[in-house]
């Protein structure tokens, strides 16, 4: 009950501090609320499909590098160690603007591949470098007893992973991997610079169509807001059903 | 013929020589417990006998089966030799029930109803069983211990390595704990303990090996150990406890 307390005052709080900023903004801007967003409702429908798609598309390769990575951070062996570290300090030290820039017109005229995967695999080899530190931080918080036992029964190196390690350091790494996830949305935002037509692109698109930019922008906050709320209200969700008693 | 026999068994930690040439056998029923002085080796030697530690050189030969540093040999031995220590036995992630169950399945091979009813056939032995559905944070560390050593007796090893299974626990829980490992000791279940427990040294053990700076001083009865102990360094450790 508390909790539940707690969610809805700080929503109230958010309400009234955006309601008041809103009464002094139409003071000096007329909105038009009619016309965007909803003479435009097909074009923010479309944009958030694609937003969806490339996040959903992401999320799934990022995490199969992070894994695959963060294993590799924890192996016996210096040199798949040194390689995930080489990759991680890689993409944590340039923007992901300019990884997607890179792979679009760089990586993606050598293959010519669509400006669709441009984005994917930019977002998803950026995004899967702090998945691997998420995933490598998720295997360490299990003691190292866990590894001992597995040893000592007799269990396989694979089965020791897949039975023992992971679904520990899988629920251990769900709040971290959930904020990824989440910057993996938000971050989906620049796959606009290559003209794909995802929800900022499209609210950018309306915005000119319209001469609403105002309207436009705060439009898509509050859809960018409402789907990352929804990952992190299901993520506590999963959380909670996954919890050990 | 031995179940397990170390010959002249050596690890060193970087500088450090931790064993120093350790060499001892224990018969099919034999109950061994190991003592010594804390940094002694004794947790290391234990781990050698199991390969968790690869000694730098000696022997260990398990049930015809001479230790080596290979995925079959070492899949093999462990499953003939279970292993219990101080704590964190237990997969917390899962039941009772199933932390038994699952080694029965996938190291023993054991068919999945069978190995439930193995599971709660042993966990009945050792007085859990209304905790079968618990997890083992729902447990009390006393009764963890006991699903840990259900787990070792249902795999049927032919040796249980204990590393002091007690010293983390309360005085009650440790009671319930050493009233369980005395039984498999009636039972004739072969077994080496690390212990400071005296009581249990005195009336479970066949033989006390004393161990200090990584060699062993002592191997003897524990009549003879505790009344009369030959070394200057048994002595003061007895003296200590
Ligand atoms: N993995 C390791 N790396 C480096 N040193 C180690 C390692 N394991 C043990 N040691 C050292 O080896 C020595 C013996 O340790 P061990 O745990 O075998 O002693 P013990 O007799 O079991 O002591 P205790 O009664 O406190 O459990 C100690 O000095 C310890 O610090
Ligand atoms: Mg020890």
């Amino acid at each position: 009950m508390g909790r539940i307390l707690k969610k809805i005052s700080i929503a109230a709080f958010i309400v009234a501090i955006g309601g008041i900023f809103y009464y002094l903004l139409s003071l000096q801007y007329p909105f038009h609320w009619n016309v965007v967003p909803m003479d435009y409702l097909k074009m923010y429908y479309l944009g958030l499909l694609m937003t969806l798609k490339i996040s959903l598309v992401s999320m799934v390769f990022s995490f199969v590098i992070g894994v695959v990575g963060g294993i590799m951070k924890v192996s016996k062996s210096e040199t798949l160690r040194d390689l995930a570290s080489v990759y991680v300090t890689f993409f944590r030290n340039i923007p992901l603007l300019v990884v997607i820039l890179l792979v679009y017109y760089g990586v993606g005229t050598v293959f010519d591949f669509p400006r669709f995967w441009a984005a994917v695999i930019a977002l998803s080899t950026f995004e899967g470098a702090y998945m691997i530190e998420i995933i490598r931080a998720g295997i360490q918080s299990i003691p190292k007893e866990q590894f001992e036992t597995s040893e000592a029964l007799g269990l396989s190196s694979k089965e020791r992973f897949f039975d023992i390690i992971l679904p520990q350091a899988f629920r251990n790494a769900l709040p971290s991997l959930t904020g990824q996830f989440i910057s993996l949305v938000k971050d989906s935002s620049l796959a606009s610079v290559i003209a794909i037509n995802e929800l900022t692109q499209r609210g950018t698109q309306v915005a000119t169509m319209a001469l609403a930019s105002f309207e436009s922008y705060i439009t898509i906050a509050v859809i960018y807001f409402t789907l990352t709320y929804t990952l992190s209200f299901i993520s506590s969700k999963l959380e909670r059903r996954l919890a050990i008693p | 013929m031995s179940v397990i026999s170390a010959k002249d068994v050596r690890k060193s930690f970087g500088e450090i020589e931790v064993l120093r040439g350790i060499s001892m056998e224990v018969e099919k029923g034999e109950v061994v417990v190991l003592m010594g002085p804390s940094g002694t080796g004794k947790s290391t030697f234990l781990r050698t006998l199991n390969f968790l530690e690869i000694p730098d050189d000696g022997e260990i030969v398990f049930n015809d089966i001479k230790m080596k540093n290979d995925v079959t040999i070492l899949r093999r031995a462990r499953s003939r030799m279970a292993f219990v220590s101080q704590s964190y036995n237990l997969f917390p992630h899962m039941t009772a029930l199933k932390n038994v169950v699952y080694p029965l399945v996938k190291v023993k091979k054991m068919e999945k109803n069978e190995a439930r009813k193995k599971a709660a056939e042993v966990l009945l032995r050792v007085g859990l069983e209304d905790k079968i559905n618990s997890y083992p944070g729902q447990l009390s560390g006393g009764q963890k211990q006991r699903v840990a050593i259900a787990r070792a007796i249902a795999m049927q090893p032919d040796l249980i390595l204990f590393d002091e299974p007690t010293s983390a626990l309360d005085p009650e829980m440790t009671s319930e704990v050493l009233k369980v490992m005395k039984e498999l000791a009636n039972m004739g279940t072969t077994m080496i303990v690390v212990t400071h427990e005296i009581g249990f040294a005195r009336d479970a053990a066949d033989r006390v090996v004393f161990m200090s700076d990584g060699i062993i001083l002592e191997n003897t009865e524990p009549k003879e150990f505790f009344k009369r102990p030959k070394s200057e360094k048994a002595v003061k450790f007895l003296a200590r406890l």
